[in-house]
């Protein structure tokens, strides 16, 4: 496949170009049928096609995306392109790299560049232990097995986004972390979008096995350079076996007018850990859907989150944590500074089942509204089904302290940098839970200059 | 030449007269108290100084070191040398107290026309004044305040006037909520402060304070007004007659 038109007219309103979306999926599936050589990865997408085709665009009536409107996506006409051969080079990656703490060149690295895997630019080498796994390895044959564990979360039957992006997905990159291997330096995973892919769509489909007692850590960035409007859908998909650990930091600078509709699901077996820290710094429309599942017992989940929005932003995060089994613990925490225009909309459902007693589930969300037209929609919803639990859940909505605000210009310090001083205080928490250094420096020079664009508008 | 003038100051909050004509002059190397029970206007006259919001001044002037003191922001005031010390310190969850203290001091120092302090000179400056207050050094690697107890927050508060050195310094109730251990390291760090350049407003409701901080003179304040100053006697015999005595000269 090179080119499927979705729409090359924007003036075509409504049905008829949601059509032209279900046509092109179609076709694009149809397609890819061919391609795929693994009759699990053939039967995903048929499934994927037929749900998508019931699916389709999720409207204001549906409860889940009540305050997410994603018209503009489905009225707007987004391209699935192949593109040409990309022109970056390693050195226009530099300043979108993780620093190795290490103290090398860098970490270990995987890179897409419009939505498709660059060999080229990616590590040569991944650390020992990982082992790696792109398309021509997946049609089929030793790896069928793997082939098996994709879309096996079952996102594309529920989700009309992750249906979509199913639909239309011509490629996987599979990472596995071989049992007993642990791995300190987390390993990049960078999307850039570029000029060439304004009114594209792309959907990156990423696949993470941890096995027993292993530890993988992942720094997922997206970064928008030169590109203007697309629409980007990648899937992350993460199995964690007995034991295993695995780290997952998403730092989101799509650029201004890009839509982004991410599905992150982790699946956690018996005493694995897992954490998940998504910073939205970037985007005009963007939803993160993180489902993390906690299937086996005595298993620990840290999910947490801070948007930090200008402008007409608009960060939806819907997350589910999933308990089954007895006795594992969830801590999640998302925090949002809002300024201009900016919405953000916090859907946080918690799960229980009535097998999993003795859960600890904690959820906070903490929302920072620096002008009057900025706002959130927070809606925790906890479903509990068994009966020694301890479950709770908290929402603040608030200004800067005034108080707070005074006692810092009392010392001598100017308005401004009082506000700053807060803000930055207030965004910090969710920073000091990134267990890697160079992950964590990274995103406090991202907080930083955004922090900067967030104190124009005041 | 006074450091602080205070004439004829009258003040609303929320379109209630809270001050109603304060007279009080403050000059090099004195220290000043004014008693006064709860709501005759002593924290009000402490907040207006620093420059709070949500007071209005309808009469009167404040002049400090011979300029306008109400025409200046609260950053601006504390670059000038004036300084609160809160009833209630704030805790600033996330806000380190060392970098929070340098970025002041420096801000105040690039005021006075002095260079900024590094890190290092920084380390070392202000090891020396929590020394002085006998502050745990523990606490200052901690966010400013948090989780600090009521003694802890008041000892701060005179470790961060140590840091900032100013002219004047205002001490709004910084005896309440103090055992008697904690107000002896309060009043012994206050005291080393105290210098021939300097002035200091001490506003307390009990006279116990007053043994450690000895004032040069003591005000009594009531429903707004001050109705007598005089000596550090005065505080005793505050002590002896009560609050009541007093009230009849404001009748008067």
């Amino acid at each position: 496949m090179k080119r499927a038109t979705v729409s090359d007219s924007p003036s075509v309103k409504d049905s008829s170009t949601r059509a032209l979306w279900t046509d092109v999926a179609i076709i694009a599936a149809q397609h890819h049928q061919s391609t795929w050589k693994s009759p699990a990865i053939r039967s995903l997408l048929s499934e994927a096609q037929a749900s998508w085709s019931k699916l389709l665009f999720p409207t204001p009536k549906i409860e889940s995306w009540k305050y997410t409107n994603t018209e503009p996506i489905a009225v707007g006409s987004f391209e699935r392109k192949v593109p040409s051969t990309t022109k970056l080079s390693v050195d226009d990656l530099a300043p979108y790299l993780i620093p190795d703490t290490a103290g090398g060149s860098g970490a270990a690295r995987l890179v897409w560049v419009d939505g498709v895997f660059s060999e080229q630019l990616s590590s040569a080498d991944l650390p020992p232990g990982i082992e790696f796994f792109t398309t021509p390895q997946m049609t089929g044959g030793e790896n069928e097995e793997l082939a098996t564990l994709v879309g096996s979360t079952g996102v594309h039957r529920s989700a009309e986004f992750a249906a979509l992006a199913t639909t239309l997905m011509s490629e996987i990159v599979c990472l596995r972390a071989k049992a007993g291997v642990v791995i300190q330096n987390p390993l990049q995973l960078l999307y850039v979008t570029t000029a060439e892919s304004t009114g594209s769509v792309q959907v990156p489909r990423v696949l993470v096995v941890v096995g027993e007692n292993a530890h993988l850590s992942v720094v997922e960035s997206f970064v928008g350079v030169g590109a203007e409007r697309y629409l980007s859908i990648p899937i992350v998909e993460a199995f964690v076996a007995q034991c295993g650990r695995f780290d997952h930091v998403k730092i989101q600078v799509e650029h201004e007018s890009a839509c982004h509709m991410s599905h992150t699901i982790v699946q956690q077996n018996r005493s694995s850990s897992a954490s998940a820290h998504l910073f939205s710094f970037g985007g005009a429309l963007v939803r993160n859907n993180v489902d993390v599942e906690l299937l086996g017992s005595g298993c620990h989940s840290v999910l947490n989150g801070l948007s930090l929005l200008v402008g007409d932003q608009h960060v939806d995060n819907a997350t589910n944590i999933h308990h089954v089994e007895p006795s594992s613990e969830s801590r999640e925490l998302f925090k949002g500074v809002y300024s201009d225009r900016s919405r953000g909309v916090f859907s946080g459902t918690i799960v229980v089942e009535s097998e999993a007693q003795k859960t600890n589930a904690f959820q906070s969300n903490q929302s920072l509204l620096l002008s009057p037209n900025a706002s959130i929609e927070t809606r925790p919803q906890l479903k509990i089904w068994a009966d020694d639990v301890k479950c709770t859940h908290g929402a603040t909505i608030g200004q800067l302290d005034s108080e707070a605000l005074f006692y810092l210009r009392s010392r001598g310090i100017d308005k401004e940098s009082a506000r700053h001083f807060l803000v930055r205080a207030f965004v910090s928490e969710v920073l000091t839970t990134v267990t890697c250094e160079g992950t964590r420096h990274r995103v406090a020079e991202l907080i930083s200059s955004k922090l900067e664009a967030v104190a124009q508008g005041l | 030449m006074s450091l602080l003038k205070i004439k004829n100051l009258h003040a609303r909050v929320e379109g209630r007269e809270i001050l109603k004509g304060i007279n009080l002059e403050i000059k090099p190397g004195e220290v000043h108290a004014i008693m006064g029970v709860n709501g005759s206007g002593k924290s009000t006259l402490a907040h207006i100084l620093g420059g709070k919001d949500g007071y209005e001044v309808t009469e009167g002037s404040i002049s400090f070191k011979g300029q306008d003191l109400l025409e200046m922001e609260p950053e601006i005031r504390a670059r000038e040398g004036v300084f609160l010390a809160f009833q209630y310190p704030v805790e600033l969850p996330g806000v380190l107290t060392t970098y929070f203290l340098r970025t002041a001091l420096n801000a105040v120092r690039q005021h006075r026309g002095m260079p900024a302090m590094t890190v290092r000179e920084f380390a070392a400056f202000i090891k020396e004044k929590a020394q002085l207050l006998e502050l745990d050094d523990e606490l200052l690697k901690r966010a400013v305040n948090e989780g600090f107890s009521g003694g802890e927050k008041k000892r701060n508060e005179i470790f961060q006037m140590a840091v900032l050195e100013p002219k004047l310094a205002i001490m709004d109730e910084t005896d309440s909520g103090l055992d008697i251990d904690a107000l002896q390291t309060v009043s012994s760090g206050v005291n080393k402060l105290r210098s021939s350049e300097n002035g200091m407003l001490v506003i307390t409701h009990y006279q116990r304070l007053l043994n450690y901080i000895v004032p040069d003179v003591v005000h009594v304040m009531i429903d707004g007004r001050i109705v007598a100053s005089g000596g550090k006697e005065l505080a005793l015999e505050l002590e002896e007659k009560g609050y009541a005595g007093f009230r009849e000269l404001v009748a008067a």
